[in-house]
């Protein structure tokens, strides 16, 4: 009991119970969940402030105000964390408040602080987060954070605040975004900057009200914006990131000293130096080889295959810095900058040029040469002069060796000479068909007895191929017979064929389904209607672009698909003898230059036959491409609801 | 010291330890292995110590035939404990590629995090995964782990386990030990099989052995 009364006692001191606050009007009046019926937190304020040094270090002192609007808020408020690398960056808590609803003020005790290793998927480099429980909360509470941070993603050095210090020595980029999944009230964003740097910067999707003052020796920049509402998605937009408001800061002048900064970075490293294993293993690979092509083609996709994806730390120099090809050939495993710093040193080691490149999967990199980066690949100087894109992280078992699923993306290659951002190119949707094949036979009863075949290349291929390369070979079987059973479950699968999923390099993968359908039609004296399998979405879940939903009329956003493609679908289908049309949908005709669908039936004889071609031309579309693509898909989905009607 | 916690184990068989032939369905590929790998060796110990202390032992010689093997499978081993009462020491860790080359596990490849369900929950922020990266991995490439991981006394209610006598990939020697100091009963029950273990008692030993060997 004592004890008890003891840390009760403690807990008071510590926790300093007062009443009043200097934020109480703004909270009261900032609204609640009435105001806010479809939100979580309210977000009373938002602001960063960012000292920048000559070295490029920066200090930045954030502080946030956060209002609880209903039990999810509570939950999500309860526990505050924040993720850091040690390797290269400090946080640390000021202070952490909690306004309840009634006026007190509960000043949350620091030394309960927890550092732990962060929860982590794939790349374990030893990252952390501080964490501070806050506890039960209510509606109407609100928690006050104040954290101090200085310091980089990246590290490259190592001696006292030297670690902190970005690896572009004298350098600052920052990406603020000025949207949140919570309503804020008031957003600012405040950076000092030396006399001596060049700031350039540039507000995206939208406007901030921006001031720049001279304070000492710093020139010191303001970005303020008020009420910002939580973005209302589309279904299949580009990233965030692309349409939503955001700030982009940098000091350095161009991409193209970026460029040479890579470049020189990992040459300095030594990351590309080979050994005589891995001479030995590039002239095995090599072997026989027919020409340049087919030579860059087995060093892509030996390190596609036979490096793994999982990061370990090298430590000290962990993030821009490619680990050491020998590394990771003893290793055979890293991130992509590994894996693309592997093929590099093959291909050194096979006498090519080669060079890293640095690029942003999943969305777009804006002009401000601020860091928008979270993927290495590899860059070839082919004998011609001209660079070659090279991605061994997005090609294991894949008939490419730059991922069609990169398309329209913005890279930077690091060069000796240096260079500017490039954007890659759009890949033709022949490169990625899909063509299925289907010869079949109704019979007078209904039932529907034939064999289907479906052939796909590139980005398409790679889908195809998937039914059996990330499944246990005991289950390809089941993965081919789904596909009639999920149209028909009464369906009896009779013979499946497949070629080697694995043998990727030899030829694309062809799956053909002998199958047999009972009551496939339905008989209605000497009537039969039916839907064929060809215009019933037959081998649906490789066709991207029938995963769309169509609903909306225009897009405010721009929109993505996986990759560009182009679907072509026959079927010829014998009818019982004397068969003749009662209803036989006519043909369609849809789309344009970014998407088009044309299909219909014809009827000769005893012989019906489905024949369709779908042209999606991108992976990145324009919101005025929606009605060609949504026409398109709508076509083909139109098939797939009218059904044919025969007479006997 | 006289330990009063009761001791229980139940054992439980699969029929999926060796390599069990699917009903092959035409079209299979003949140069593809019907297994993405295999073990040649499991050990799995328990030990009661005469303090009440628990020892488990795990020790597996695993031969990866396919990609799919360690792209996506056998990659990491992930060893969920609470460092507050829990010690993990690893033993032995290494890869012996397709060609015979010995590759140790280095030193980086052994990161703590935090299991992601604990991830924002303040209580259970102390239980740690020990993520081990298995490196030198290829098609033919054997894993070779060792570790032991101690547990203090007091802090479970009663020395006891529960071992699914199966694993998703052909096992070509599976042991089980559960050592218990000689004068203390062990309850155990094997389910869903026949067969009784093998008690052995150590020579010069306190410990009594019970065996499964499969």
């Amino acid at each position: 009991m004592k004890t008890f009364i003891l840390l009760f006692s403690l807990c008071l001191i510590s926790l300093k119970i007062h009443a009043g606050g200097p934020y109480q009007e703004l909270l009261a009046k900032a609204g609640d969940g009435l105001k806010y019926p479809n939100d979580a937190q309210l977000v009373i304020f938002d602001s960063t402030m960012v000292d920048m040094q000559e070295s490029g270090l920066t200090y930045v002192v954030s502080h946030t105000l956060s209002k609880v609007l209903n039990s999810k808020g509570a939950q999500e408020l309860s526990a505050i964390k924040y993720g850091y690398d040690p390797l290269s960056a400090y946080i640390e808590f000021r202070e952490v408040n909690i306004y309840k609803k009634d006026g007190n003020v509960i000043k949350i005790d620091l030394k309960n602080m927890m550092d732990y290793p962060a929860p982590a998927h794939a790349i374990y480099w030893g990252a952390r987060e501080k964490m501070i429980a806050v506890g039960r909360l209510e509606p109407g509470d609100a928690v006050e954070v104040v954290l101090f941070k200085k310091g980089f993603t990246y590290a490259l050095l190592q001696d006292d605040d030297d670690k902190y210090i970005p690896p572009m020595r004298g350098h600052f980029y920052d990406i603020v975004e000025f949207f949140d999944s919570n309503p804020v009230l008031e957003k600012v964003y405040k950076v000092g900057i030396p006399k001596s740097k060049t700031l350039q910067f540039q507000f995206y999707n939208g406007e901030a009200q921006v001031s720049s003052w001279i304070e000492k020796d710093k020139v010191v920049y303001t970005f303020s914006k008020k009420d910002l509402v939580p973005f209302k998605s589309e279904s299949r937009m580009v990233a965030l990131s692309d349409i939503a408001p955001k700030l982009l800061l940098s000091t350095s002048p161009e991409w193209k000293t970026k460029s040479l900064w890579f470049y020189k970075v990992n040459e300095d490293f030594g990351s590309f130096e080979s050994s005589p294993e891995i001479k030995a293993k590039v002239s095995e690979i090599l072997n026989g080889a027919k020409d340049e092509q087919d030579s860059i083609a087995r060093l892509t996709h030996w390190c596609a295959d036979e490096i793994r994806y999982s990061g370990i730390s090298m430590g000290c120099g962990e993030g821009f810095t490619l680990h050491k090809g020998s590394m990771t050939f003893t290793d055979r495993c890293g991130v992509c900058k590994d894996k693309a710093g592997m093929l590099i040193t093959m291909l050194r080691a096979a006498g090519f040029k080669s060079y890293p490149a640095m690029t942003m999967a999943g969305s777009r990199i804006d002009y401000i040469p601020a860091d928008q980066f979270n993927h290495c690949v590899t860059v070839v100087k082919l004998h011609n002069g001209k660079y070659k894109l090279l991605d061994p992280t997005w090609v294991p078992f894949i008939r490419e060796l730059w991922s069609s699923a990169e398309q329209q993306q913005q890279y930077l290659m690091g060069l000796p000479e240096g260079a500017d951002l490039g954007t890659t190119t759009i890949s033709d949707p022949a490169n990625h068909y899909i063509k299925i094949e289907g010869n079949t036979e109704l019979l007078a009863d209904g039932s529907l007895k034939g064999r289907f075949t479906i052939q796909a290349e590139g980005q398409s291929d790679a889908a195809v191929r998937g039914l059996l390369k990330n499944y246990p070979p005991e289950v390809w079987f089941q993965n081919i017979e789904k596909e009639i059973l999920k149209l028909w479950p009464q369906a009896i699968v009779t013979k499946a064929d497949y070629t080697d999923p694995f043998a990727y390099r030899e030829s694309t993968e062809k799956i053909s389904i002998e199958f047999s359908i009972p009551g496939f039609a339905a008989v209605s004296g000497k009537t039969l209607m039916f839907t064929p399998l060809s215009a019933a979405e037959i081998f649906k879940s490789f066709q991207g672009q029938l995963g769309f939903e169509t609903d909306l009329a225009e897009r405010k956003y721009p929109f993505r698909d996986r990759c560009s493609r182009q679907v072509s679908i026959h079927e010829t289908m014998s009818l019982p003898a004397n068969s003749r049309a009662g209803r036989v949908p006519g043909s369609l005709n849809a789309g344009g230059n970014a998407a088009s669908y044309k299909g219909g039936y014809t009827l000769k004889g005893n012989t019906l036959e489905f024949t369709s071609k779908a042209v999606f031309a991108k992976r990145i579309y324009e919101t005025t491409d929606w009605p060609e693509f949504r026409a398109s898909v709508e076509a083909q989905n139109k098939f797939s609801e009218k059904a044919v009607v025969i007479e006997l | 010291m006289k330990i009063t916690i009761p001791f229980i184990f139940i054992f439980l068989l699969f029929f999926v330890l060796s390599i069990v032939a699917q009903d092959q369905k035409p079209g299979s590929v003949s140069s593809i292995p019907s297994s993405d790998a295999e073990y040649l060796s499991v050990l799995k110990e328990y030990t009661l110590n005469a303090d009440g202390s628990l020892d488990y032992r795990y020790v597996k010689e695993q031969k990866l035939l396919t990609y799919r093997a360690f792209q996506n499978l056998y990659g990491e081993t992930f060893i969920s404990y609470n460092p507050d009462f829990q010690k993990l020491t690893i033993n032995k860790c290494f890869t012996v590629m397709a060609d015979g080359k010995k590759v140790e596990t280095p030193s980086n490849a052994f990161n703590e995090i935090l299991p992601s369900f604990a991830a924002g929950a303040p209580a259970f922020n102390g239980l740690r995964d020990m993520v081990i990266t298995h490196t030198g991995l290829e098609r033919g490439a054997v894993i070779n782990l060792d570790y032991t991981l101690h547990t203090a006394k007091d802090n479970t209610p009663a020395f006891m386990g529960n071992e699914v006598l199966a694993e998703t990939e052909p096992i070509k020697d599976l042991t089980i030990k559960v050592k218990v100091p000689q004068n203390e009963k062990l309850f155990f029950k094997l389910v869903n099989g026949a067969g009784e273990p093998r008690k052995v008692v150590e020579t010069g030993s306190r410990f009594s052995f019970g065996m499964f060997r499969i």
